[in-house]
């Protein structure tokens, strides 16, 4: 009896020590490829890769999962809206170029640019004649009109549509339109003083604005404008079936599984200045194991994720292996990575209070879980630098040695609030990816100071409509920080800092002025930015709106992120869409 | 193995001068089984090491929270081999966040023995309660509660404590430890409908014997029936039972947790650094392999212990 | 043995019912009662009141909650649908929901994860049977013997497994670990009818995973069965009356495996209710998975869906099973 169980209990050790131990000494993935011709790191970031005139192929593409909605008036995901480009086309558009130079809106279905007259107030464009849909039908004046009306439905949300609402109607001073939508209010339209703000005349549309907005060109290059045709629009659900004005349309559509484009017949070279592109094909598939993606980009077969880079193993593969490291790209996004520290939350509503976090905070260890200094480039400022007039070496609370904390300060701050062994604060975060271990990350930090963190984990599905995105429930859950990333609706500090810091952009759901600040030098400034047209001011104005933002001590930036992507060598036409997110722009790439 | 119990126990009513009890007589064969009492005296030095997790830690100079980033490369990898083991992290640091390996395994065996252990308690005491009461009584005491065993066994166990799980994590103001109990309660009530059967089944057969009817007639109430005759000889399977059920416990915790439903950060578990590993092994082996261990040997141990225990209590049945 | 088998199939109904009963108010009062409204996980992140409203009336979710459970189940046998005044969707029977995360009808869902789970399910009870039950004949033929102790002792080693560290170990050792061993490279579902080798290439380490513990696990029972019932007395009567040892195996072969139809029964319907930790893995999108992201997702109707129909496949194992160990032991049927 003894004998049987010792020898099992020693054949059971024995069988599991060498299973391990297999593991163990072997592990490592090395994967042996020949080195790319024409691929460098980073050449997608400045240049474009492989550039060819070839087409034919088709794209094989990645993504966790869905994106919020194919609707191009409903969509807020950045990479969404780079896949806007593939389907749908807007009066401007983003230029097909890297860099600075992809930033700057250019006529896309218009004949030129936009002119101005009237201050600012009177906006008139011309569309082109002769453009199609892939139904065929030819694509009008009025249905970037109707496309346009249909944002003040309230089916059609989700979308960046409140720039426009109260510019091109009457709203109340809850921020409210009256103009209703087209579906129900078939035979109104939006209004300005009793006079419609959209006129179409022929091909030519005239916009009347409630006051002057210099980054309106940036408005009619989001795909909100994207023309819809009346007829093929199925209010809420129009995002099953998309009526295409782009080079593709869509062949098959799954919610889970993935999406189909091919080539739309109806739109030709000829009539499109923006994109070239050169697939016949794009099929791209849904995979909520990150690290499967990551290891078919890796064995090349999946040519690029389009919602974000790889993780840090597949990193490591990379930078260790030298023909894998030339077909990897590691740009710097228009995303920063903050904390919000809510001032609306005791003891936070003390600003030496905040300000002790604001020191306490170890943005090093923060970043190396990011990736290192290839996840991000620390950050000392909110605003990022793909902003015109930011400042990326500001920093007015310096973080110490390495970045990893000045806790001298933190303690005279917590004195200063009156806590000086610290006190107890509940972090919002939802535990997907690594946002489990940046909670662990900065737990562990802010308790260097006697700062102790309680775990409020949110669904992604919620998180920034009903959980942070609440001013009331941060107030019952006592929600005092949440870590977050933002990005700027379009290149100027207006489109970076408006809904999350402007006092008249809180909303009671999907609000993303999550601490509620409401300073008033912060609301003039940012009331009076789009009035003005100078380059200079505006700067100006950038840099003291960041300023006021960071002395306030409600935002907490650790770092402007980098993503690192690692795509196949068989990739033509290659280049990173920076204004957009920096992800690769689907629409122009081919295969060889 | 009713059947020697109950001999046995008829052999010590018969016997006054020198007989030993079946208690007695299962301990000298446990004490005989020289791998039953390695793997006791191994589970023994564990839970003395996790009781004791604060103090052997504080004594090595590492703990579970504080992260030493000196020892992680740029990007967050261990520099040295073998996952980053050296004198002072004698099993490594994890991946990214730098914590000392060694430490959250010893505070991990506090989560894992605790949690399975007081879920055991649990799930034998309700089996216990409604094993012999459907067993005992009959009629439709019993219809009922085995009716209300079998939706119990309905239920897609895994699929229902994660529901709950994440329901509950969304109430304001808990304490944290409430999570805990809340887990022991679900996997002590999820695991008891099995061993309520079975001891159903065992009160069934032992409600008809002899020794019973001897006790009913001499007048004896029920109470006195259950707690002096029928407990008495139940107590061995439930103890075999229990014994065997602790690693399954073990398993249950460890899979909660790996699919992120366990006990919340930073509180260490076994199950959520293996599911940390799994993203990370391929450059990170290491960090995959020790909680595996760990697991393995401690769920070993313990069926090498419910072998032990079942055999020492009923020799003959399957050696 | 007609009427035992109406009398299982109504107990089975009502166990269904009652475990309907409970995930629906688990997840239906649940958020309500710790102040979240349900509403807000189907709409976009920026919604109008009056969007909130509309989406809360086209769910149903302004009724009173055994309104809505009455609905539910009513869809499940005549269908539903779904509107809000301007559009609207029908679900045809049986309506599970309509989830509109994925904006799909729960049924669509749930058909079109089922066959991973089904294939992980098969091919594992394939292999565990013929793997475990020989073992645990093998063992308990030759008892004692060194190749009875080697084999108990993997069986041992295997049920000291959790599934998912196997099914981890395996990826490190198969898909990450030293180049000469690395014979499944990129393990994804890929479905049979796409390609019928890759279906079944990489299903073989999923399939591992959970037949390994489970074949350990029906060893050591099988085993332990045998030697069992070859001490009852009626056996032992045979044996010393002279019958010849393979007809006497026989029978006690017969006595043996029948307990492990009961196990079989409900370990089948656990799996294709959801193998959950294994599909998690090894990232099948089977059920479990879809369970567990749904769950995750908090998205009620394909909770429901799976749950119930992971309630339903329990409780027919459970009567399938029943019904076979009526036939093999005639005992049981008459109590």
């Amino acid at each position: 009896m003894t004998k049987t169980r010792g020898l099992r209990a020693l054949v059971s050790v024995g069988v599991a020590t060498g299973v391990i131990a297999a593991g163990l000494f072997g592990a490592g993935v090395a994967t042996a490829s020949t080195r790319p011709a024409g691929m460098t790191f980073n050449g997608a970031v400045t240049g474009v890769e492989n550039p060819s005139a070839k087409t034919g192929g088709t794209l094989k593409l990645a993504a966790i999962g869905d994106c919020d909605s194919w609707d191009p008036a409903r969509t807020y995901y950045g990479y969404c809206w780079v896949l806007q480009r593939i389907f749908t086309r807007s009066l401007l558009a983003y230029p097909s170029k890297p860099g600075v130079a992809g930033a700057v809106p250019v006529p896309d279905l218009a004949t030129g640019l936009p002119k101005y007259t009237n201050g600012g107030k009177t906006v008139t464009i011309t569309l082109k004649k002769g453009q199609k849909y892939s139904t065929g039908a030819v694509i009008t004046a009025g249905d970037i009109k109707y496309a346009i009306e249909r944002t003040y439905s309230d089916q059609i949300t989700g979308g960046p549509v409140s720039y426009l609402t109260c510019l091109l109607d009457t709203c109340d001073k809850n921020g409210l339109a009256q103009y209703q939508g087209p579906y129900k209010q078939p035979s109104n339209q939006p209004k300005l003083g009793g006079k419609p703000s959209i006129v179409v005349s022929g091909n030519t549309l005239t916009f009347h604005l409630a006051s002057p907005f210099s980054d309106f060109n940036n408005l009619l290059a989001m795909s909100v404008t994207a023309p819809v045709p009346a007829k093929n629009d199925t209010g809420a659900t129009y995002t099953n079936h998309v009526v295409s004005s782009g080079p593709f349309e869509f062949k098959s559509y799954n919610a889970t599984t993935g999406v189909v484009w091919v080539r739309n017949p109806f739109w030709s070279q000829a009539g499109d200045p923006v994109v070239h592109p050169h697939a016949t094909e794009i099929d791209l598939n849904y995979n909520s194991d990150a690290t499967a993606t990551d290891n078919a980009i890796l064995s090349s077969q999946v040519d690029y994720s389009v919602d974000g880079g790889q993780q840090t193993p597949a990193l490591l593969t990379a930078l260790g292996n030298p023909s894998i490291k030339a077909r990897s790209d590691n740009p710097v996004t228009i995303f920063t990575r903050y904390v919000a520290v809510m001032q609306k939350v005791a003891p936070l509503n003390n600003i030496h209070c905040r300000k002790a976090i604001f020191y306490a905070i170890n943005k090093y260890a923060l970043r190396v879980i990011r990736g290192g200094s290839y996840g991000g480039q620390l950050a000392g400022t909110m605003m990022n630098p793909s902003v015109p007039g930011s400042n990326a070496n500001y920093n007015p609370y310096p973080d110490g040695a390495g970045s990893q904390g000045n806790l001298v300060a933190a303690k005279a701050e917590l004195a200063a609030c009156g806590q000086p062994n610290g006190f107890y604060v509940n972090v919002a975060y939802v535990p997907t990816g690594r946002g489990l271990k940046i909670y662990e990350a900065l737990q562990s930090a802010l308790a260097r100071v006697g700062i102790h963190t309680g775990s409020k984990q949110g669904v992604a599905a919620t998180f920034y409509s009903t959980f942070i995105g609440s001013p009331a429930n941060i107030l019952k859950q006592k929600l005092g920080l949440a870590v977050v990333g933002w990005g700027a609706d379009f290149p100027s500090a207006y489109g970076f800092y408006q809904s999350i810091a402007n006092g008249n952009a809180i909303l009671p759901a999907g609000n993303s002025n999550y601490v509620s600040l409401n300073d008033p030098k912060i609301n003039k400034l940012l009331d009076s930015f789009e009035a003005t047209s100078s380059a200079s001011t505006q700067a100006k104005m950038a840099s003291q709106i960041d300023h006021q933002v960071m002395a306030d001590a409600v935002y907490l930036p650790f770092q402007f992120d980098k993503t690192f992507y690692i795509h196949t060598s068989r990739l033509t036409n290659l280049y990173l869409q920076a204004a957009l997110g920096s992800y690769y722009d689907t629409v122009n790439a081919g295969v060889q | 193995m009713m059947k020697s119990a109950a001999a046995t126990a008829q052999a010590v009513a018969d016997a006054p001068v020198k007989g030993r009890s079946l208690w007695a007589i299962a301990w000298g064969r446990l004490r005989r089984d020289k791998v039953a009492m390695a793997s006791l005296i191994f589970i023994i030095l564990l839970t003395l090491a996790a009781i004791f997790a604060p103090l052997i830690t504080k004594w090595m100079g590492v703990d579970p929270t504080s992260q030493d980033l000196n020892v992680l490369g740029d990007i967050g990898f261990p520099k040295g081999p073998w996952g980053g083991v050296s004198w002072k992290h004698i099993l490594g640091v994890e991946p990214q966040l730098g914590r000392d390996i060694f430490a959250r395994l010893l505070y991990g065996a506090r989560i894992s023995l605790g949690i399975s252990l007081s879920a055991t308690v649990i799930s034998v005491v309700l089996g216990v309660l409604f094993g012999i009461t459907a067993g005992f009584f009959g009629g439709w005491i019993d219809a009922v509660i085995s009716r209300f065993l079998d939706v119990m066994l309905a239920f897609p166990v895994l699929l229902f404590a994660i529901a709950v799980l994440v329901i509950i994590s969304n109430i304001p103001h808990a304490p944290n430890y409430f999570r805990i109990v809340l887990l022991i309660l679900i996997i002590g009530v999820f695991s008891f409908a099995y061993p309520a059967r079975i001891i159903r089944g065992q009160t069934i057969s032992l409600r008809e014997r002899e020794f019973v009817e001897a006790s009913t007639s001499l007048g004896a109430g029920t109470s006195r029936i259950l707690f002096s005759e029928l407990l008495p000889n139940l107590a061995a399977p439930i103890l075999v039972y229990a014994t065997l059920i602790i690693p399954v416990n073990i398993i249950f915790e460890a899979t909660l947790s790996f699919l992120g439903v366990g006990v919340q950060p930073p509180t260490p578990s076994w199950g959520g650094m293996l599911a940390d590993a799994s993203t990370v092994f391929q450059a990170d082996p290491f960090y995959l392999v020790v909680p595996a261990v760990a697991l393995f040997v401690t769920v070993l141990a313990f069926n090498l212990l419910g072998d032990g225990v079942r055999d020492a209590f009923d020799p003959k049945s399957t050696r | 043995m007609v009427r035992y088998i109406i009398r299982r199939v109504l107990q089975a109904i009502l166990v269904v019912i009652v475990v309907s009963v409970v995930t629906f108010g688990i997840f239906q009062i649940g958020p309500v009662v710790f102040g979240a409204d349900p509403t807000y996980l189907y709409v976009g992140k920026v919604a109008s009141p009056n969007e909130v409203k509309a989406v809360r009336h086209k769910l149903g979710l302004d009724k009173p909650v055994p309104v809505q459970y009455w609905i539910f189940m009513k869809g499940i046998v005549v269908g539903r649908d779904f509107s809000d005044g301007t559009s609207t969707v029908h679900c045809s029977a049986p309506c599970l929901g309509y989830s509109f995360r994925y904006s799909q009808p729960v049924t669509q869902l749930i058909a079109g994860a089922f066959p991973v789970t089904l294939s992980l399910t098969v091919g594992a009870a394939i292999l565990w049977l013929s793997i475990g039950i020989p073992i645990g004949i093998i063992s308990a033929l030759r008892r004692g013997s060194l190749l009875d102790r080697s084999l108990m002792a993997f069986a041992l080693a295997g049920v000291s497994f959790p599934t998912f560290v196997l099914g981890l170990l395996l990826l490190l050792i198969f898909s990450y670990g030293p180049l000469w061993l690395r014979w499944f490279p990129n393990p994804h579902y890929v479905p049979f009818t796409q390609n019928p080798w890759e279906w079944f290439h990489n299903l073989i380490l999923p399939w591992l995973t959970i037949a390994i513990t489970s074949a350990a696990l029906y060893a050591r029972l099988t085993r332990a069965n045998i030697l069992e019932v070859n001490s009852e007395d009626y056996i032992r009567t045979a044996v010393a009356k002279g019958l010849p040892r393979r007809s006497v195996n026989r029978h006690s072969m017969r006595s043996a495996l029948t307990p492990l139809i009961t196990i079989f029964g409900i370990d089948v319907a656990g799996l294709l209710a959801g193998a959950i930790v294994t599909e998690q893995v090894f990232n099948l999108p089977g059920l479990g998975k879809l369970a567990v992201d749904a769950i995750g997702q908090q998205d009620l109707p394909v909770i429901m869906g799976v749950t119930i129909l992971g309630a339903v496949f329990i409780v027919v194992a459970n009567i399938i099973v029943d019904i076979l160990y009526g036939v093999a032991d005639p005992r049981v049927r008459f109590q």
